[in-house]
């Protein structure tokens, strides 16, 4: 006995198309959700005792495709996180960053 | 639970090409001790993460300043530290009679060289490390 099986892939490849731009959008979208959470914990959760709230309000977020940025303009945002050679550390960014990364798959599969 | 810091400084003192560049001036400190003196490592934990399920396994996230009074000796201490933790499998620390064992190490950020904003002649080449330790 022979069987002859044919598969007209046509369709499929048209629908995978589909799915790759819905994928993308989700990516997008869930990506943006994220840095929405890290750049909300940066400016509320923070070691130090806010006294001006400047760095706080100067906490800024961009999510260009695939890339987001979480950053601060205040212009010592840096020297908050990391210290110098006589003021102490206060990281804010990786934490936030450590606590919300792995909900960017919850995110994506909400916009699916 | 394991005191990390502990763990990576008993490391670090125990490997003799960082010795021979900082003698035993590495700090578990933020900031660097104001006694410290130069050249020298300064790290602590910024935040990291750990398994839940697994509990004698943390994987700290940590800063390390390599201290020098020029950065190119700055820098040479930071190649040396990287030699020494990048890519590092399976290494055994005994403290007070304990093994614990670092799983892992690797670098998170390649070094920044910078110049301090406090104290103008120190330099620092700045850099982070996820560090995987399981205590038996």
């Amino acid at each position: 006995m022979n069987i002859d099986v044919k598969v007209d892939d046509a369709e499929v490849r048209r629908n995978l198309g589909k799915l790759t731009d819905k994928m993308k959008k989700a990516m997008e979208e869930g990506m943006k959700d994220l840095i929405v959470d890290i750049a909300n914990t940066v400016i509320k959760v923070h070691p130090w005792k806010t006294r001006t709230g400047n760095n706080s309000r100067s906490i800024r977020y961009e999510v260009k495709d695939l890339t987001a940025s979480v950053f601060s303009t205040s212009g010592y945002g840096g020297y908050l996180e990391t210290g110098t050679a006589t003021a102490p550390a206060f990281p804010y960014f990786k934490p936030a960053i450590d606590r919300h990364l792995p909900t960017l798959g919850q995110h994506i599969k909400e916009h699916l | 639970m394991v005191d990390t810091n502990r763990v990576i400084r008993d490391y670090l003192v125990s490997r003799p090409a960082l010795i021979a560049l900082v003698s035993t001036h590495i700090y578990a400190a933020n900031p660097l001790p104001q006694n410290a003196t130069l050249p020298c490592i300064s790290f602590f934990t910024r935040g990291g993460t750990s398994i839940p399920a697994v509990p004698t396994i943390v994987i700290p996230s940590v800063q390390f300043s390599c201290w020098a009074d020029d950065p190119i000796e700055a820098r040479e201490i930071y190649r040396a530290l990287y030699d020494e933790l990048n890519g590092l499998y399976d290494a055994n620390v005994t403290i007070d009679g304990t093994i614990y064992w670092i799983m892992r190490a690797i670098e998170e950020v390649q070094g920044q060289d910078l110049q301090d904003t406090d104290i103008p002649k120190y330099w620092r080449v700045l850099t982070f490390y996820a560090i995987t330790i399981r205590n038996f």
